[in-house]
């Protein structure tokens, strides 16, 4: 599963590089790197198998007091 | 600033369709339980008080974005409050655009596992879900506003025609007593679905590509008035065949309301129509937030070209909405418990408070 994850990267980095480097939009690809950066942070551990913490989990948090009232009876 | 990285121009028809289809996509999908769980059978009340709020927030964001002609709502944050802490904020749009995509992704997959194919592991359809979205994406849109054009008639003509094969085991005592809900269940009721007419924020992006801005307004409230007229057509059409109790406790009503259609046996399991319905147009709501998250995020930093960052965003919105949630009851309670708060908080809130913070400095154009 990882090996096809990171031949899921390769392919998006050798689509979308080049013609960016081309190009020099060296702004594009730092924010590019970033952005894949991020989804590799989110990819990975989810195809090992480790359990990160779901963003819901914060949101639910914040908003505990108003969502309790909103339960239906 | 101010160059303009998406080049098409929708038309009023198009605009129509297109927030159309963003709304009722996920409406009739997973609002009509909780709504009837709370509202009982005056479920049809809390839409049409529910569509009142939907018209004010609209207001609120066309007014807000009539005053910077050109601009999506990422170019004029940092006008109205700023370089930084605008951008900050932009920020928050588009991981609340992000959010709602992987949302829409997710609920769509979960569905599937869920009602059809519980074997075949969710990943799956998240994969080709993405995969559909990030090429449309890519071809921009004007191409996502046709797609709506085609998908809509069908899809809306379709719902009608269940509605119509379905009236043989609609029994109007269903939904008597009318206005038998207390005030307070009937607020709780509106929460939910006023949290998906507040979607309309998205106009907020969409506006500078309109290609006639004048009637705006007007087009804006006729297509949530479509909306209204399809979410209770579903969800009273529901009422009538089951009743609020057992409407209240299905996952999917409009689906089990559809599998109850039997015409001369041989009229029957027709629920293959709500899943195309389903599909074809959360495939077009999935896509225009997308869309909107991957333009944002270009104009926040500046960018010259969205199309860089649609794989790198595809690949997080698809690990996300893998992650938000470990099952579909609890994505249904997010949605009917968390969900409202959280998005009025971006869908009418902050665009409120913009708008005042506007009145007051008297930026942009009258």
């Amino acid at each position: 599963m990882i090996f096809l994850l990171i031949l899921v990267f390769l392919f998006i980095i050798y689509l979308q590089v080049p013609p960016l480097v081309k190009n020099k939009m060296w702004r594009e690809l730092i924010a590019f790197a970033v952005f894949l950066w991020l989804g590799m942070v989110l990819a990975v551990p989810l195809v090992l198998g480790f359990n990160l913490p779901s963003p819901t989990k914060a949101i639910e948090a914040i908003f505990k007091p108003l969502a309790n009232w909103l339960i239906p009876s | 600033m101010g160059k303009i990285l998406e080049g098409g121009k929708i038309d009023a028809r198009q605009t129509l369709y297109l927030l159309v289809t963003m709304i009722y996509a996920t409406l009739i999908l997973f609002v009509p339980q909780n709504t009837v769980a709370h509202a009982q059978q005056d479920a049809w009340l809390s839409f049409l008080v529910a569509f009142a709020g939907g018209v004010l927030i609209s207001l609120v964001v066309i007014n807000l974005s009539l005053r910077f002609p050109g601009q999506t709502l990422f170019e004029y944050l940092p006008r109205i409050l700023g370089r930084f802490p605008g951008k900050i904020i932009g920020f928050f749009y588009v991981w609340l655009f992000i959010h709602l995509c992987a949302l829409v992704d997710r609920e769509y997959c979960s569905t599937i596992v869920a009602a059809f194919m519980p074997e075949t592991p969710l990943v799956v359809f998240l994969i080709h879900g993405t995969i559909m979205f990030a090429y449309l994406a890519y071809s921009g849109l004007e191409v996502l506003a046709r797609l709506s054009q085609l998908f809509l008639p069908l899809n809306a003509g379709l719902l009608t025609i269940l509605f119509v094969l379905a009236t043989p085991e609609m029994k109007v005592v269903n939904i008597l007593p009318v206005f038998d809900t207390s005030l307070l269940s009937l607020a709780k009721s509106t929460l939910t679905p006023l949290s998906w007419f507040g979607e309309i924020i998205t106009l907020a992006v969409i506006i500078p590509y309109l290609a006639e801005q004048k009637n705006v307004y007007r087009l804006t409230i006729k297509a949530l008035f479509f909306v209204l007229v399809l979410i209770e057509l579903s969800t009273v059409g529901v009422l009538l065949i089951f009743g609020p109790a057992l409407t209240g406790s299905y996952l999917f009503p409009v689906l089990n309301g559809t599998k109850m259609i039997n015409i001369a046996n041989f009229f029957e399991r027709l629920e293959i129509i709500p899943i195309v319905i389903w599909i074809t147009s959360g495939t077009v709501k999935a896509t225009l937030f997308f869309w909107a998250a991957t333009l944002g995020s270009a104009q926040l930093l500046g960018l010259k070209d969205y199309h860089p960052l649609i794989l790198p965003l595809a690949v997080i919105v698809t690990s996300l909405s893998y992650l938000l949630h470990p099952n579909i009851i609890d994505l249904l309670n997010f949605l009917t418990e968390d969900f409202p708060f959280y998005a009025l908080t971006f869908e009418f809130l902050i665009p409120f408070l913009l708008l005042i913070i506007v009145l007051i400095k008297e930026t942009g154009k009258k």
